[in-house]
């Protein structure tokens, strides 16, 4: 199950991309990273933001959504249930 | 003479003990536009009400006061690294954000000839009325590139306008300082251009009610922010005044 960090206080989401402010940082995401925050409103599993993120951008590369949400977590804009990486580093 | 002195600016008053290292006069002297009289018994500190404590020199006062200001608006007002200018008569002000070291405060001293001083370092702004709560401290003015501390100018000794009762945000720029921009470049940003902007110089800005929709709000309100590249504080004073209107 995924879920927005909690690190996260504010969020904009305006055509398709969004900018979000933590507590000391303020990023301007792509489409695709945008896509899966705002699927991610409520805590969601791994097949739902995907579903979701594919009718937004399209199919991703062979790993691409693996590799997004591993950066996702990386830059602890999003949690996991299970921290393990999707993806083998 | 006392030596706790109230300081107001961005719509608190803090004490601020001189201890015994600076002098009296002169702080009066620099701080003349942010002083309160103080008639009423001085409550006792608490945790959320600190006295500003000694500094060994007039610099680390101005940051330790503008420090402790700007913690108490903490999560109450947009706060941003900028100077700002009113009009006397209308109130409208613009606020210039830009990291330090880089023309507020030059800025400031010119256009603070004809329009009213508001600061030359941290603006205040009222949630969604965009308020402006003045912050007239001396002007904190660097005499060599030497590492050397700055001197603190009172607004005053510059013959700066006063401040109007009621200043309110009327525009919004972000300053980047090139030396060899040899025309200035002004650029309306587009929303999420203007929030990266401008997020890097606020203060507490997370700590605000839905801080990025705030900025949107404020963004439209005020028809979109500016980036304006330049090298000289002269070379945008006259722009910068046009966006206020002449004082009469």
């Amino acid at each position: 199950m995924f879920r927005r960090s909690a690190d996260i206080r504010d969020i904009l989401f305006e055509d398709g991309e969004c900018i979000v402010l933590t507590e000391r940082r303020c990023l301007r995401l792509s489409e695709a990273s945008s896509a899966v925050l705002w699927s991610l409103e409520k805590p969601a599993e791994s097949t739902q933001v995907r579903e979701y993120v594919e009718s937004v951008c399209g199919p991703p590369p062979e790993g691409g959504f693996e590799r997004l949400v591993d950066e996702l977590i990386a830059a602890e804009l999003v949690e996991c249930d299970d921290m393990v990486p999707l993806v083998d580093p | 003479m006392p030596d706790v002195f109230a300081v107001r600016g961005l719509g608190v008053v803090v004490d601020v003990d001189l201890g015994d290292r600076l002098d009296s006069r002169e702080f009066e002297t620099a701080w003349s536009r942010c002083l309160v009289e103080r008639t009423e018994p001085r409550e006792p500190p608490t945790p959320d009400r600190r006295v500003v404590a000694p500094q060994p020199l007039m610099t680390g006062t101005t940051q330790a006061i503008t420090h402790e200001l700007i913690r108490r608006q903490r999560g109450e007002l947009l706060m941003l690294h900028a100077g700002a200018v009113a009009h006397p008569v209308t109130g409208a002000t613009v606020a210039y954000a830009a990291p330090g070291g880089t023309g507020k405060t030059t800025l400031t001293s010119i256009l603070g000839q004809r329009f009213g001083y508001v600061t030359d370092e941290a603006v205040g702004i009222e949630p969604g009325t965009w308020r402006v709560h003045p912050y007239p401290k001396p002007l904190s003015i660097r005499t060599s590139d030497d590492g050397s501390p700055k001197d603190e100018v009172s607004p005053d000794a510059l013959a700066l306008v006063p401040v109007h009762h009621a200043p309110h945000l009327a525009a919004v720029l972000v300053l980047r300082r090139d030396p060899g921009c040899t025309e200035p470049r002004w650029t309306k940003l587009d929303l999420f251009e203007a929030i990266m902007a401008l997020a890097p110089e606020t203060s507490s800005l997370s700590q605000l009610d839905r801080p990025l929709q705030l900025l949107k709000t404020l963004h439209g309100d005020l028809d979109g922010f500016w980036m304006v590249e330049y090298a000289q504080a002269p070379d945008i004073a006259d722009r910068v005044a046009s966006l206020l209107g002449e004082p009469s």
